[in-house]
């Protein structure tokens, strides 16, 4: 994998509570902010998703240049973001 | 031997199926376990609205922890989006797995369209507890409120949820009612996908809600390729 893949659990109140760097390519200082940052972005989609459907794991919500978002929602709106 | 059977192993944990954990439980134990919570806010407290209060807060930590959990092992992994689906949702599945046995009824309030009841004969919170006269309308079934409101607040759909005795003739004991009184935002969640889904076609789109007392009424307009198509939606009962 060239770059690293960004895994953040988010509450239900934007709060977050998990991160972690998923990859094989040497940390970028950059790169993390910029996960971060299109991470955050894709909340409000999330949250507009949510609503619409009952699947819990909805793939490829937001794209960033080549980065795709993923997410998987649980019953509690738990947010398992991933990019 | 006779009806030994092969137990599967699995290389990974993950692979193992969610177990379904243990069906029973004592109930002289609960039994024992929640007067002994009750007893102990009692001394904690001194009014009876605090009371409430706590054990409500006790059951909402519950609630929020069995949503989760039954989402998984009943659900199929599958949220609930409805309202509707959310409280019948409740009224069997979180019944069942708590109280063995489902709710007795699930009823819609006449008098305003955000209110909604679950009853039961004698919820079984209260089987061992008497309620002396200077309490007054002190329910244990606050706990059991607290739970519901706790599985509707995770899931979504924030409500006010409260626990009341409803006295019925011919029978000593009365009815236990736990009353849910929904926010505003959980109701128009209703109205709004419908909308939304039924004009998926436009190309711009702007929902627009106004309030009118107890009624909405919502307001869309969408670019058609003509001309602007402004509609306006006001919903007759609660379905829209």
């Amino acid at each position: 994998m060239a770059t690293t893949a960004c895994f953040i659990i988010v509450s239900r109140n934007d709060i977050p509570i998990y991160e972690a760097e998923v990859g094989s390519a040497a940390k970028r200082e950059d790169a993390a902010q910029l996960h971060q940052f299109i991470l955050h972005a894709a909340l409000d989609i999330v949250q507009d998703l949510a609503w619409t459907t009952s699947a819990m794991y909805l793939k490829a919500i937001d794209r960033f240049n080549d980065l795709v978002v993923s997410v998987y929602i649980t019953a509690g709106h738990i947010l398992n973001i991933v990019n | 031997m006779i009806g030994v059977g092969k137990i599967k192993q699995y290389s990974n944990v993950l692979d193992k199926p969610l177990s379904k954990g243990k069906q029973e439980v004592s109930l002289s134990a609960f039994a024992f376990l929640f007067s002994e919570l009750v007893q102990y806010n009692q001394t904690q407290v001194d009014n009876i609205a605090e009371l409430e209060r706590r054990l409500e807060d006790a059951g909402y930590a519950v609630g929020a922890r069995v949503l989760e959990l039954l989402c998984h092992r009943d659900k199929g992994n599958r949220r609930e989006t409805r309202l509707l689906g959310i409280l019948s949702f409740v009224h069997s599945t979180v019944w069942k797995v708590l109280f063995g046995k489902v709710a007795d009824s699930l009823e819609k309030g006449t008098e305003h369209e955000d209110e909604y009841m679950i009853s039961e004969k004698e919820l079984l919170v209260n089987r061992f507890i008497s309620i002396p006269k200077d309490m007054g309308t002190f329910n244990c079934g606050a706990f059991v409120a607290g739970i519901v409101r706790g599985v509707l607040d995770s899931a979504g759909f924030p409500a006010v949820v409260t626990a009341h005795f409803v006295p019925v003739e011919g029978q000593q004991r009365p009815r236990t009612t736990i009353l849910i009184k929904f926010a505003e935002e959980s109701l128009e969640d209703v109205f709004y996908t419908t909308a939304k889904a039924l004009f998926s076609k436009c190309d711009e789109l702007s929902l627009v809600q106004g309030t009118k007392k107890r009624s909405k009424v919502g307001l869309m307009s969408g670019s058609a390729s003509l001309s602007n198509v402004v509609v306006f939606i006001a919903p007759q009962n609660n379905q829209g």
